[in-house]
Formats: C-alpha cells, structure tokens, sequence
C-alpha cells in the first residue's frame, strides 16, 4: 500500500514537470514567433503598410530604403539551385547504398555520410571560399561570389543528409515487394523505377522538403561564398544576399531599439513562417499507407 | 513433353547444403504439392525454378533444370521472360501500395502493355480467373491495402495470372490466411489445374492430398520420394515419408 502511494504521488510529479517541459516549449514558440510579429508589425506599420517593402528591390538601411523583395528572389534561387544539384546525386547515392552495394560498402557509406553530415556550416563555407568562389570564377567568369556559389556549396552541405534519409526510405521497403516485383518478370531497372521509387515517393518528399527546409535556413556557408551584393539582381554567376545573410550583415547596423530593426524581425518572420509550412507539409507526407 | 524437369540439382547457401541432387519431373497441367518439415528445402526449390534464389548472395546452384525443355539456369537465360512464364504467389500476401488494378496491371505493363482497354481487359480477365472479380469490380481504383489477407493472396494470384504464365509456383500460399479464404485458394488451385502447372509447397497435409496429383516429400534437402498423391498418401514406399505422414517426424 505504502509504496502504491509513494508511486503515486511521484508520478504525478513526473506528469507535472513533464507537462511543464512542454509548456515550456510551447511557450517559447509561441514568444519568439510573437516578438517577431510585434516587430514586423510595427516595421510595416511606419512603412504604411506598403506591398513595396516585399517587391521591392532598393534596400540601403542608411538611407532609410528598406526593400526586400531581391532577398526573397535570391534566396529562393540559391534554394532552388541547391535542390537541383543535390537531388540526382543524392538520390544516386542512397539508390546505390540501398540496392547497388554489399553491406560492407552500405556500412562505409553510412559512416560516410554521417560524418560529413556533421561538418559544421562555417568549415564548409571556408571550403566554398578555396574552392567554389574561384572554380567559379575560373569557369563561367564574373567575381565568383554568386549565386552559383551559394547554391553549390548549400548542395554539398546538403548531400549526406538528404542521401542518408532517402536512403532509409528506400532501405524500408520490403524484401517481399522486391521479390514480388521481381518474380513477374521487373528487370532490375524496372524493379526500381515502377516499384521501389513509385512506393517511396512519400519518403522521399519528406526527405526532399527537409533538405529545403535547411538550405533555406542555412546562413554562415552562404554568407561567406554569396558576396553579399544588395543593389540589383546580378544574375545566377552574380554575387546576391538571401534573407538570412541580410539579417546577419545588417544586424550591426539595425540594433535592437533602432526604428528599422523591426525589418530584420520581418525577415525572420518570413523565413519562419516558410520553414513552418514546409516542415508541416514534409511531415504530412510520411503518412505512408 | 514434361514441364519440368530437374537433374541433379543441388543448392548450397554458403556453405550449407539446401538441396541435395533432386531430380524431378512435372507433368503439363498437373499440381505436384512439396512436403517435407521446416528447413527441407521446398522454398529453395521453388525459388530455382524462377531463379528468386539469386537474390540471395550466398546461394549457388548446381544442375540442370528445364522448362520447356529449355536450361534455365544457363547465363544467357532472359529472366524477364522465365519468371513471365514462371510466376510465384508468396506465403504472406503481397500487395504493392497501389490501387487494385495497378497492381494487377503491374506485371503486363512491365512488358510494355500500354493500351488502356487492352489493359482492362486483362485485369478483368485475370480478377475472374482469380475469383476476386466480383468483390472489386466498381473498386478497381481503391487502394488493394483495403483488402483482406484472403482478398490480397487472391490479388496476388490475379497479379500473377495477368502475365499469362505456364507455371504457377505456390509457395505456402494459404498459411497466412484463415480456414475460409484458405479454402478458397484451394479451390482456385483445383480450378487452375490443366491450364497451368501448378507445384505448391504446403505445410497442410489434407491440403496437399485435397489439391495435388502428385506429391513430393523432402527431407534434409533430399527429395525422399515422389509420387501420385493417391499413393503416397496410402501406401509410401519409404519409410520416412510413412513417419512424416503419420506425424512421427519433426
């Protein structure tokens, strides 16, 4: 009886701080996301709220131009051109590891991936300085900070990660279905192509997104290698600024308390929000049958 | 001409001897049902005979085995074509996460039927054959996940029959299922029969009496004997294939 009792009264304990961890959680969320509405809000509301803030293109804080349509069409564009890089080696490599390899290969490549998985942001970008920026430059011409280069060097960030989950994904689909496929008659290609691929399209969206998501997100890799130009579009070899190397470059100039630090808040709020969709719609396609 | 006909055939898994030089002949259109206790080697020999059993790395066959009087086990063989010919139903249902008639479909489009009628045709044909045809029909773009596991082994039989095969290898097709749907693939086993060369392995002994016109029994990768069922059943020559019978074994 008596430990029934103590077991009791711990457990409601334990239901109390884990409730309150959460809380906690949740709470911070929802402050963090506040504060940055708060800020937008107010940024947008001294601007009048004019849709020129987001389409627009002059930005110079200095001056009091504040435009950040050119981040959100370079961003999307370094985005785009990381995804398109990384997909088809990517899903090379996890194909490979899933089918092509022996186990001992699939384990190497794993340790692989993990390992360059877990290269920090600044190493690579430090990379993309020795490497990509002038490689650029050798190759198509121009100052070699570019677009390009941003996207290049997001891509190779984003490789393990991404080959690593489709990997898993392609990994889960069962022997019985290969086997199925196989005994009427699938050629291995076919095997791969009209089964295993079509059954893990959902993992793979997830797994997809997810890269989006980071590419998005990432910061200092870009920041070094981008150029950091914010009058014009340059073109893809063009040096350019995404949202978050722009909330990092002038953070120092728009301190908190500044009358236009309130745009750096709805730069934030921009990206939040669009990893937030992002994230919402990648989890909602790893619902698989 | 025999359907089937295997000579000397031996398969090791590594070093692990599964099949010890079974030779074996099928008549066309008959059912020859494979017994034996666990870990006989029913499913390896099912497996030469679609040559599944590459898929296992550390298998390596020996011997001579002809369809059609054709080795099938020469490199040149075009595996599409043998497992057209050769098709396989698996113990546990298999149903690819696609709609009814995707999957019933899957097989003739992987050999190039593209014609969307043609392909109509063939689904409905096979669901007949199968005996799922009037429990689909007006469903066919339902997920087949919906399905149960007699109405999914059923699917796979359709699947299986829509690439027009010659033989048909079962393999425990109906241990995952319940007594009723067991006994429906029973009858669609005896249905089959003339048409196609059906070699089924069982763990269900009144299964293999009730179905087959010829019974095998393995023992330890050994073919101990092979017979008219009637036979076998009654009066089996050797003895071990009496005490399997009469559940002295295993």
């Amino acid at each position: 009886m008596e430990r029934h009792a103590c077991n009791g009264w711990i457990e409601r304990w334990q239901a109390r701080l884990l409730g309150a961890a959460t809380l906690l959680v949740a709470t911070l969320v929802l402050t963090i996301t506040l504060i940055l509405v708060v800020g937008a809000a107010k940024f947008l509301q001294s601007r009048g709220w004019r849709i020129q803030v987001l389409l627009g293109a002059h930005w110079n804080p200095l001056a009091g131009h504040f435009e950040i349509g050119l981040f959100i069409v370079d961003t999307i564009i370094v985005t785009a051109l990381a995804m398109a890089l990384t997909l088809p080696f990517g899903l090379g490599v996890a194909v490979f590891g899933a089918y092509v390899a022996g186990w001992r290969e699939r384990a190497a490549l794993r340790w692989l991936l993990t390992i360059f998985a877990a290269v920090p942001s600044v190493a690579m970008g430090w990379w993309g300085l020795a490497v990509v920026v002038p490689s650029v430059r050798r190759i198509f011409g121009g100052p070699g900070f570019s677009l390009l280069a941003a996207g290049a060097v997001l891509a190779v960030m984003l490789l393990p990660t991404f080959s690593l989950l489709a990997l898993e994904v392609l990994d889960k689909v069962p022997e019985d279905w290969h086997q199925a496929s196989l005994a009427l008659g699938a050629s291995e290609d076919q095997n791969l192509l009209q089964m295993a691929l079509k059954v893990s399209l959902p993992g793979l969206k997830t797994a997809f997104l997810s890269a989006v998501a980071r590419a998005m997100g990432e910061t200092v890799a870009v920041q070094m290698v981008i150029g950091g130009a914010v009058y014009g579009f340059h073109g893809v070899l063009g040096p350019g600024a995404t949202l978050t190397t722009q909330i990092l470059t002038d953070m120092a100039i728009l301190p908190l308390g500044h009358p236009a630090h309130g745009v750096l808040d709805l730069m934030a709020l921009i990206l939040l929000v669009a990893l937030m969709l992002l994230t919402t719609w990648a989890q909602r396609g790893d619902d698989r049958p | 001409m025999v359907a089937i006909a295997m000579e000397r055939v031996s398969v090791w898994y590594g070093r692990v001897k599964a099949l010890n030089d079974v030779s074996l002949e099928v008549q066309p259109g008959s059912v020859l049902a494979l017994i034996g206790p666990s870990g006989c080697g029913k499913s390896t020999l099912l497996r030469v005979l679609n040559r599944l059993i590459e898929r296992t790395p550390s298998a390596r066959v020996a011997g001579r085995v002809l369809v059609d009087g054709r080795d099938i086990l020469a490199p040149d063989v075009d595996l599409a074509l043998l497992r057209r010919r050769v098709g396989m139903i698996f113990q546990r249902p298999v149903s690819f996460p696609f709609s009814i008639f995707d999957n019933v479909a899957y097989g003739p489009r992987l050999h190039g039927m593209k014609n969307p009628h043609q392909l109509r045709q063939v689904v409905e044909a096979s669901l007949k054959q199968a005996a799922l045809w009037d429990e689909v029909r007006g469903k066919l773009r339902r997920p087949a996940h919906g399905l149960s596991g007699g109405q999914q082994q059923r699917l796979a039989l359709a699947r299986a029959l829509a690439v027009n095969p010659e033989i048909i290898l079962m393999d425990e097709p109906t241990s995952a299922l319940d007594p009723g749907s067991a006994a429906r693939i029973e009858e669609l086993v005896v249905q089959l029969k003339g048409r196609y060369t059906v070699l089924i392995v069982t763990h269900n002994l009144q299964q293999a009496a009730r179905v087959s016109d010829f019974t095998g029994f393995l023992d330890r990768g050994q073919l101990i004997e092979l017979g008219e069922t009637s036979l076998i059943f009654t009066a089996p020559r050797d003895r071990r294939t009496e005490a399997y019978l009469t559940g002295q074994f295993e």
